[in-house]
């Protein structure tokens, strides 16, 4: 086991190098002078200039800067935002706890009512709550997440009254949420599905019919249990979707978050900001789809030795 | 040979005409691409011309689908957004295509360290989310439409590429293979000539699976004011104007979103069936 983690754990290192690299290259492949971006505009003496390009390090040569930037972020400096001047881990910091919120509403929402279409589906394929739960999967896929949470709004926030379409808490987490499961749960239920409808002629479950167990007990602990593996990935690889799901997200909703934040930042040409949540956000996935590597391991032992 | 094709054709007619699913989402795609391409016949006003109504006019005869903030006619200008829309997601999934395909081929066919680079390649393009690799490349090219089709383009290579390269590494160890080979055929012509041909059918199911998230992606981005900027229409930021009067004027985000949802819906439907009759393989998944 141990040997199976420090390889998929050695694994990461490239990724992470790639991240690093393209997050302080794009400062360099950017058109124009970064001491104008942060000057933004003002005119002002060469002399100022030149002392905001030392401050910057942006006079040493490339390489030096690159270490120089590698070693900062390591120590959790990631430089200073061009328009509020704030270091940015502050910046993040601050927005950091709204982002957690929403991904955890979305994959709650996502993951539990993803399973429960998928094994209503599974258990009887070709029925009506199949077809339902095909075309809710086939819908989920199809629809703009920012439309969905444009309607949402209009529908629950606007005409009905509801639910709080601003500010923080439970009650205004509602809808967000919504939106970011909505992305994975067409996906969930469908591999759910496929695979419980793949296990149910395997031989242990006509055995534990046999034994006279009671369906549910049979679907729940023997069917689901080997049905889960794939779904363990695919969730894995939904954690992108969440983190992804944010950026449009929280821009809809006008909530606080990184997503709305880099969106923010793209536009305004903060780079610092950008370098720091790639770095961030990429790091966050890498090491979610490590674990999920592992969970996988652990869950069907054969990978590991595969 | 020529009796071979039609009867092939009538017969595959028959299997869509069986699935209500397909069938609507080609009729839906085809009335979709005639509007597109008869566009400026069609539009029964100039799109971008204001006060052709009140300023956010609801639906109503004059205007099916209301009029924005300009006294512009929503209709027109939707119609003319599909001009965009679609060629948009076309070119982005062409780019992906093209490239991934090459890759694929390229990793597969020579193995060895070239596949072992490829796939770290494609891996480590796996590992980014892929709206964040999207806005990381606008990020440095800077907004605009045609950085958009590049970057959902970029996004989509590696999902290509690992196609294609488990499709070579069986495809090549067949005996046609081995035979165009023996015969001093280039490794060119070998893998466009011979491999390509027949590992076509999971990439035109791909292809058509990825247009409808190509279309979504680039909307999402010129939703985010990174793509077309006004006053061209495109669907995406008609639903980012539309956002701003979802309390007065809700017809401006609904219409265009409506049109959206229906065209990515009936690329998926169609895309759905293409993966049924073309690639058992991939079925279930």
């Amino acid at each position: 086991m141990s040997t199976y983690v420090i390889r998929r754990l050695v694994g990461t290192v490239p990724v992470l190098f790639v991240a690093t690299t393209l997050a302080f290259l794009v400062l360099q492949l950017i058109p124009g002078d970064p001491v104008n971006l942060m000057l933004g505009g003002v005119p002002t003496s060469l002399e100022l200039r030149e002392n905001l390009r030392k401050k910057l390090g942006l006079d040493q040569p490339l390489h030096t800067q690159y270490v120089t930037f590698i070693t900062r972020a390591v120590r959790g400096d990631l430089g200073i935002s061009f328009r509020t001047r704030q270091p940015v881990v502050e910046v993040i910091k601050q927005q950091l706890p709204s982002t957690l919120e929403l991904a955890a509403g979305g994959m709650l929402i996502g993951v539990s009512f993803g399973m429960a279409l998928g094994i209503l589906a599974g258990i009887r394929p070709n029925s009506v709550i199949d077809t339902i739960t095909m075309l809710i999967a086939i819908i989920g896929i199809s629809i703009p997440g920012y439309w969905t949470a444009m309607l949402l709004i209009f529908i629950f926030g606007l005409k009905l009254g509801w639910v709080p379409i601003v500010g923080s808490g439970l009650p205004a987490l509602i809808l967000p949420s919504i939106v970011v499961g909505s992305f994975a749960v067409g996906d969930i239920a469908r591999l759910v599905r496929s695979s419980i409808v793949e296990v149910r002629n395997e031989d242990y479950i006509r055995t534990a019919r046999a034994k006279g167990l009671p369906e549910r007990r049979v679907i729940l602990r023997h069917a689901l249990r080997n049905a889960m593996i794939p779904v363990v990935t695919l969730i894995g690889l939904q954690l992108g979707l969440f983190v992804g799901g944010g950026v449009i997200t929280e821009t809809v909703f006008a909530r606080q978050g990184i997503g709305k934040l880099l969106v923010d930042a793209i536009l305004e040409k903060d780079y610092p900001i950008v370098q720091a949540i790639i770095l961030m956000i990429t790091s966050a996935y890498v090491f979610a789809n490590f674990f999920v590597d592992i969970l996988y391991s652990v869950l069907d032992p054969r990978i590991r030795y595969g | 040979m020529a009796t071979g094709r039609r009867s092939g054709l009538r017969r595959a007619w028959r299997r869509l005409a069986r699935n209500p699913g397909a069938l609507a989402g080609a009729c839906m795609l085809t009335l979709l691409l005639v509007v597109a391409m008869l566009a400026p016949l069609l539009t029964p006003y100039d799109p971008n011309q204001f006060s052709v109504g009140a300023s956010l006019g609801p639906p109503g005869r004059a205007h099916p689908m209301g009029t924005d903030r300009y006294g512009r006619d929503m209709l027109s200008r939707i119609v003319l957004g599909a001009r965009l829309s679609l060629p948009i997601g076309l070119l982005a999934v062409s780019f992906a295509l093209v490239v991934g395909t090459l890759l694929g081929l390229v990793t597969g066919y020579f193995g060895g360290r070239v596949d072992s680079f490829g796939t770290k390649l494609i891996d480590i393009m796996l590992g980014f989310p892929p709206i964040m690799l999207a806005l990381l490349i606008i990020a440095i090219l800077g907004i605009g439409i045609s950085n958009v089709i590049l970057a959902v383009g970029i996004a989509g290579i590696p999902r290509f590429a690992r196609i294609v390269r488990g499709a070579t590494i069986s495809a090549k160890e067949n005996v046609y293979v081995e035979a165009a080979r023996a015969m001093g055929a280039t490794a060119p012509r070998l893998l466009l000539g011979h491999i390509l041909p027949n590992v076509s059918a999971p990439i035109i199911v791909l292809a058509t699976l990825y247009i409808g998230r190509a279309i979504l992606e680039s909307s999402a981005l010129g939703f985010l004011g990174m793509g077309v900027q006004p006053p061209t229409p495109e669907w995406g930021s008609m639903l980012s104007e539309g956002r701003e009067f979802m309390r007065h004027a809700p017809w401006l985000m609904i219409f265009p979103g409506l049109v959206l949802f229906l065209t990515v819906i009936s690329i998926n439907l169609l895309g759905d069936y293409l993966r049924e009759i073309l690639d058992p393989r991939l079925r279930g998944t």
